[in-house]
């Protein structure tokens, strides 16, 4: 215990919790809307953009966040006008962004500083890696994206049960597929440096997922979603500060236990 | 009589495929008009245009200025674990399109509530959607529908996946409403029995119009009266 109060002491450590708070609430609102419209792949998508970006912004001695926050925001919004020409879908389409942007990040990576401990920060993810103006921009687009999502919950849920109907009754369903898929890259922007690129999609998925096994309101499911997303970020937090892991290895671990465990007690519930 | 929706010269097709071409034909406030029509004849494409879902290839779909429409896609049935409550889902049908307020009112869930008793699912609120029998659920998406206090009610096949006594319950639910609410219907379907009784004018289409006009002169008139013997 005596630990984990002496890991709140490190200033890294603070920004860490700060930042990581902020995000895994993010990630686990709108991963209910994403997981609910089929369509939570497009995290892990923009993840490997995120590591595209970090590698060009390295590259170039460019401000990461600088040149992360447009050109994954530019994806999503591709990804989302792709998947709705004919012959594609969405799966497809983010198969070709991801990949596409992976492998961009690679050759840019081994054109110049190549696969170093840094490459490695980035793909999985370091408590490290916040500095002061990170934790600043980290609070003001969180506080956006929870904003928003509470301001459209009531729609967000029409548009998510009933997309047709939604539709058919005068909503702009696109212009909410576009919020949801912006919102969805900045909260991958935020949190990648401290989860990892190939990671951060789990933040938008598990908790969700989990959340999903355990309610049967979608109100209910979002706030299972935010307090699990908290409670295995503050245990992946801790244990990756006691025990040296990487913060997005040690998180999405907590994750993918309380998936099983919801699945145990959401299996339990419906035998009764 | 004045027009809820006017199809002016409307052609529309389906991925590439033309389905309807060239129709003229109005909804009047206050009927009920029944589309009816083997399938792959276009009724759910015409009611998709008339809702907006689907912008014509040529002419033009106008509904009345203010006219608030609400849809029924055919057969929507949850997926069995989707986190909805039939409260969440009749309370979403009083949003307004256009409106940004994150709360619902005390006006909303008033009428949400009367949406309820009106269909007789006030004792599901607290159910998952996905949890209930399938006329339960046509139900409930009526009492959404019915929630926005709509002036033109659309309803594709609203009892495809029905069987036949539940079909029948949702059939005297739908003459109730009329009757109550004096709401505009435009509805499609196979039910040739319904639209014998129930259908002011009964529009037969066939990629084109057929037939449109009073229930009483359609020459299938007689078919559809004896198809309720069969029943």
């Amino acid at each position: 215990m005596s630990q984990l109060f002496e890991m709140l002491k490190y200033p890294f450590m603070q920004r860490a919790l700060v930042v990581g708070m902020l995000v895994s609430l993010s990630a686990a609102l709108l991963g209910v809307v994403l997981v609910l419209k089929r369509y939570s792949l497009i995290g892990h998508g923009l993840g490997e953009v995120g590591f595209a970006s970090l590698s060009l912004a390295s590259a170039c001695g460019l401000p990461e966040m600088a040149v992360a926050v447009p050109l994954v925001g530019a994806s999503a919004v591709f990804i989302m006008w792709l998947s709705r020409r004919k012959h594609v879908g969405g799966d497809a389409a983010i198969g070709i962004i991801s990949t596409a942007a992976l492998s961009f990040g690679v050759v840019v990576t081994s054109l110049t500083k190549g696969f170093n401990i840094d490459v490695s920060n980035y793909m999985f993810g370091s408590i490290l890696a916040l500095t002061p103006g990170d934790l600043r921009l980290s609070a003001i687009l969180s506080v956006v994206v929870i904003g928003l999502f509470l301001l459209l919950f009531n729609r967000l849920f029409s548009v998510v049960y009933d997309e047709v109907n939604a539709q058919a009754t005068g909503v702009n369903v696109s212009l909410y597929n576009l919020v949801i898929s912006l919102l969805t890259a900045v909260t991958v922007v935020l949190g990648m440096r401290m989860m990892g690129t190939m990671l951060i999609s789990s933040l938008i998925i598990f908790p969700a997922m989990s959340a999903r096994r355990l309610t049967h309101s979608f109100r209910g499911m979002v706030f299972a979603a935010a307090a699990i997303s908290l409670g295995c970020f503050l245990v992946g937090l801790a244990l990756s500060f006691l025990m040296n892991l990487p913060t997005g290895a040690s998180v999405v671990g907590c994750d993918t236990l309380a998936l099983l465990a919801a699945s145990l007690i959401g299996r339990a519930r419906h035998r009764e | 009589m004045e027009q809820a929706v006017t199809f002016e010269h409307v052609s529309l097709s389906y991925g590439g495929t033309p389905v309807v071409s060239d129709v003229n034909f109005s909804v009047y406030k206050g009927e009920n008009l029944c589309l009816v029509g083997a399938n792959g004849s276009g009724k759910s494409t015409l009611l998709k245009a008339s809702v907006g879902l689907l912008k014509p290839d040529s002419g033009r779909v106008a509904l009345a200025p203010g006219l608030r429409v609400a849809y029924m896609q055919q057969t929507h049935l949850a997926e069995r674990d989707f986190p909805a409550t039939v409260w969440e889902i009749i309370l979403s049908g009083t949003l307004e399109p256009k409106s940004f307020r994150p709360f619902y009112s005390r006006k909303d869930k008033e009428k949400a509530r009367e949406a309820a008793e009106l269909l007789k699912v006030e004792g599901l609120m607290k159910r998952q959607i996905g949890a209930l029998s399938g006329g339960q659920q046509q139900r409930v998406l009526l009492a959404r529908a019915l929630a926005g206090g709509p002036d033109l009610l659309v309803l594709d096949e609203p009892c495809s996946a029905l069987d036949p006594h539940i079909t029948h319950e949702l059939h005297s639910l739908f003459d109730e409403l009329r009757a109550r609410l004096g709401i505009t219907m435009l509805i499609s379907t196979h039910c040739w029995d319904y639209v014998a009784h129930s259908a002011d004018r009964v529009l037969e289409l066939d990629a084109r119009i057929v037939y449109l006009g009073p229930t009483k002169d359609w020459p299938r008139l007689p078919e559809a009266l004896g198809e309720e013997h069969h029943h």
